[in-house]
């Protein structure tokens, strides 16, 4: 159990009479860039949204490193706290906080979440910006920022609170050809320090060029690609 | 008698269906001829006193305001839809006179001498007092009875606060724009007294006994009633001065005006007036006195004791508005600071109440919803009667106070609706993104929900900021003299709305103009701001 961060099994989630995953199951080892691969509409987003803490589930459980999730019961305030320091997201739309500029984006959490003293998060978000390409954009607010800029933006954010576990919903959305590849380079270079990834795609070549492994969402079904 | 023999016969030939149409223009013919012949003969009889050929021929249209009540003009508690009152018994004696019928209209009190000169009634009865102002600007009668204006007292002050100078720093109550706020105005100066103006005779004595008052200065003829009804004050034998009732006229009709004082002179002499006033329980020796003034053709002096002729009235228009511009002013900053501070405090509480109502549980939510919904269900005007009068036997707010607070639960009411939509508004997203970062809800809000939704509340706000600068006028009601407040007084006292309306309107403007220019500026900033 070490060596896997997320464990799902029997997962299934109805959205009143419609079923929306079934019987889904799964493991995502320590160190590995994992693609939901599937058309739109077939619950990869639903599936990250509930690793997340972000929807509830009526079967199975979910268990992200030693932090277990149980189907039916809601999630207790201390457990989702707890959750929130394991799973990082980066969401499709980005949802920059609009009225803050990207610096205070990426350094809020820091500042308000876990204490770290203004001067030092703000160091530590510029150089996540100067990682990610964007340090010159920092002052920008969201609104003036391009697609491709936004985009990294949102994952210095996510990655400003390290988490263990980065969840990613179909990050090339936005991104021409050029920027997708290097896309592509910027995930493969954050595998390391022990961190995880699962990045759900229908984009298939971007998946087949940086993933360690793939996973197929059919009608909120998962099957392993071998 | 001719018109009434006339009449029936036209409408009969006109209207009967037993004529046929070929018998309708000889018919019609006739009846022109009796018409004509009809207008000849009124023109050559003798017409009623005063009548004139252009006046309505049956109806003497006057003005009074009943919620001045007994004795002056109120609804008969026995039969609410007849009027009872001296001035009720005056009116229909000159109608009388006139050979008109009196038909009553109703006008606020300090309007009457407006819709006088207006032509919406042609006299106004209703203890309207004798000033130089009122005989520069109106038709006034003559004088048709005589009171004191008199200082009301609690018992226990009864021999400490005997005359005006006695009461040195101390609040001292009337109705505003008459003779006695004249006299407390220079009171103001003389002895330092504060003068402290309501819109109805009934409040000042309550808030004397209250403790909220020190004094009342008003006529003896409100003052007497008043202690018949309340206990806990009493009535200083000295008078401050004298001053009379009239009827007004407009200045236009000076004729009937002159018609008018024939029939009261004939009821001074014949004793009808005594009859009316000794029914009424108001007759006393002043008024013989005054009669024989009146019947002798000798000058009545509009006020005696008080020296009102530096009045408004005497004035050039402009004269008059550099005069009353200190005081314009004066309720003008009152109506800003009171107007900030109620907004500030709306703004405070319409916060918490749409929290409470976005984040409450079921219980925080129902009461809240409650809440908001009273307020706006009922008219700001009655929440303001009830927070200074309706609760005064238990917590007695001073008036700023009560009006600071009634406008704030008021307003805040509706801020909370805006800043509940503006929160609702926020897109969900945003919320969720911040949740995934650790952020938790009170922190959510702070941080992420509440300053976008801030955003989007600011151009209603701003909205609601200089309506709220406006409604601020209507706690004049609790004696807070406001701008509107202190306007009305004004143009009680020079008897025309022109230049005391352009004044107001253009302090107003100049307080409201630049919030809405400071808001657009905010919103602008906002809209750049990286915060």
């Amino acid at each position: 159990m070490s060596g896997t961060v997320l464990q799902v099994r029997g997962l299934g989630l109805r959205r009143g009479e419609r079923g929306v995953l079934w019987d889904v199951t799964f493991d995502v080892s320590r160190g590995e860039l994992v693609a939901l691969m599937g058309p739109s509409g077939s619950g990869k987003t639903t599936i990250l949204r509930v690793v997340a803490g972000l929807e509830t589930f009526q079967l199975g459980t979910v268990q992200v490193e030693d932090l277990a999730m149980d189907s039916g019961a809601p999630i207790t305030p201390a457990k989702l706290r707890a959750l929130r320091r394991k799973v990082g997201m980066v969401f499709q739309f980005h949802h920059l906080f609009e009225h803050l500029s990207a610096m205070k984006n990426v350094w809020l959490a820091p500042v308000h979440v876990y204490g770290v003293p203004l001067r030092e998060a703000d160091r530590r978000a510029r150089e996540l910006l100067a990682v990610l390409g964007v340090e010159h954009r920092a002052a920008a607010l969201p609104r003036e920022l391009s697609g491709g800029e936004a985009q990294r933006v949102a994952i210095a954010r996510a990655l400003a609170v390290d988490p263990p576990l980065l969840l990613m919903d179909e990050p090339t959305a936005s991104l021409d050809p050029a920027r997708r590849m290097e896309l592509r380079d910027l995930l493969r270079g954050l595998l390391g320090d022990g961190r995880t990834l699962i990045v759900a795609t229908h984009d298939e070549e971007f998946a087949r060029g940086c993933a360690t492994r793939v996973l197929r969402v059919i009608e909120g079904r998962v099957f392993e690609e071998g | 008698m001719i018109l009434g023999y006339l009449r029936p016969n036209l409408k009969r030939k006109f209207l009967s269906s037993d004529h046929p149409f070929t018998d309708f223009r000889q018919n019609y013919a006739r009846a022109l001829i009796g018409v004509a012949s009809f207008a000849v003969l009124a023109l050559l009889l003798p017409l009623p006193v005063g009548a004139s050929s252009l006046e309505p021929i049956r109806e003497l249209l006057w003005a009074g305001d009943p919620e001045g009540g007994a004795p002056f003009v109120e609804a008969d508690p026995a039969q609410p839809a007849k009027l009872v009152g001296f001035d009720v018994e005056i009116a229909d004696l000159i109608a009388r006179g006139l050979g008109r019928k009196a038909v009553f209209t109703d006008i606020t009190f300090t309007s009457i001498d407006q819709s006088i000169e207006r032509g919406d009634a042609e006299i106004g009865l209703s203890g309207i007092e004798d000033t130089p102002a009122r005989r520069a600007t109106m038709a006034v009668t003559v004088p048709y009875y005589q009171f004191r204006e008199v200082l009301s007292v609690r018992e226990a002050d009864a021999s400490r606060f005997r005359t005006l100078a006695d009461l040195r720093g101390r609040r001292v109550g009337t109705l505003g724009g008459t003779i006695a706020y004249e006299i407390l105005l220079r009171a103001q100066r003389d002895f330092g007294i504060q003068p402290v103006s309501y819109d109805d005779d009934l409040h000042p004595y309550s808030d004397l006994v209250i403790g909220r008052l020190d004094a009342v200065l008003l006529d003896n003829v409100l003052a007497e009633r008043r202690r018949r009804a309340l206990p806990g004050f009493t009535i200083q034998s000295e008078s401050v001065a004298v001053a009379h009732y009239v009827g007004v006229l407009a200045a236009r009709n000076a004729p009937l005006r002159d018609a008018i004082n024939e029939i009261l002179r004939g009821a001074m002499a014949d004793g009808t007036l005594e009859r009316i006033f000794r029914k009424w329980d108001v007759w006393n020796d002043d008024q013989p006195a005054l009669y024989a003034r009146v019947l002798g053709g000798g000058p009545v002096p509009a006020i005696i004791g008080f020296d009102a002729t530096a009045g408004a009235a005497t004035l050039a228009g402009w004269e008059t508005a550099w005069r009353y511009l200190p005081s314009l002013l004066r309720a003008s900053l009152i109506t800003i600071v009171l107007s900030c501070l109620s907004m500030g405090l709306a703004v405070v509480l319409g916060v918490a109440i749409a929290s409470g109502r976005v984040y409450g549980g079921r219980l925080t939510r129902a009461l809240l919803t409650g809440y908001v919904e009273i307020m706006r269900g009922t008219p700001i005007l009655l929440q303001l009667f009830v927070l200074y009068y309706g609760i005064a036997a238990a917590v007695r707010l001073p008036a700023f106070v009560a009006a600071l607070l009634g406008l704030a639960l008021n307003y805040a009411a509706y801020e909370s609706e805006i800043y509940r939509g503006a929160l609702e508004a926020v897109p969900t997203g945003q919320l969720e993104a911040a949740r995934i970062l650790g952020l938790g809800e009170r922190q959510v809000l702070m941080l992420v929900r509440g300053p976008q939704a801030f955003r989007l509340a600011l151009a209603p706000m701003t909205n609601d900021f200089v309506a709220l600068l406006k409604d601020s006028s209507l706690v004049s009601v609790l004696t807070v003299l406001e701008l509107t407040k202190q306007t009305q007084i004004f143009a009680t006292n020079i008897g025309s709305w022109v230049v005391p309306g352009l004044l107001c309107a253009a302090l107003y403007l100049a307080m409201s103009l630049p919030l809405a220019a400071l808001a657009r500026r905010l919103e602008r900033h906002w809209k750049r701001a990286t915060a």
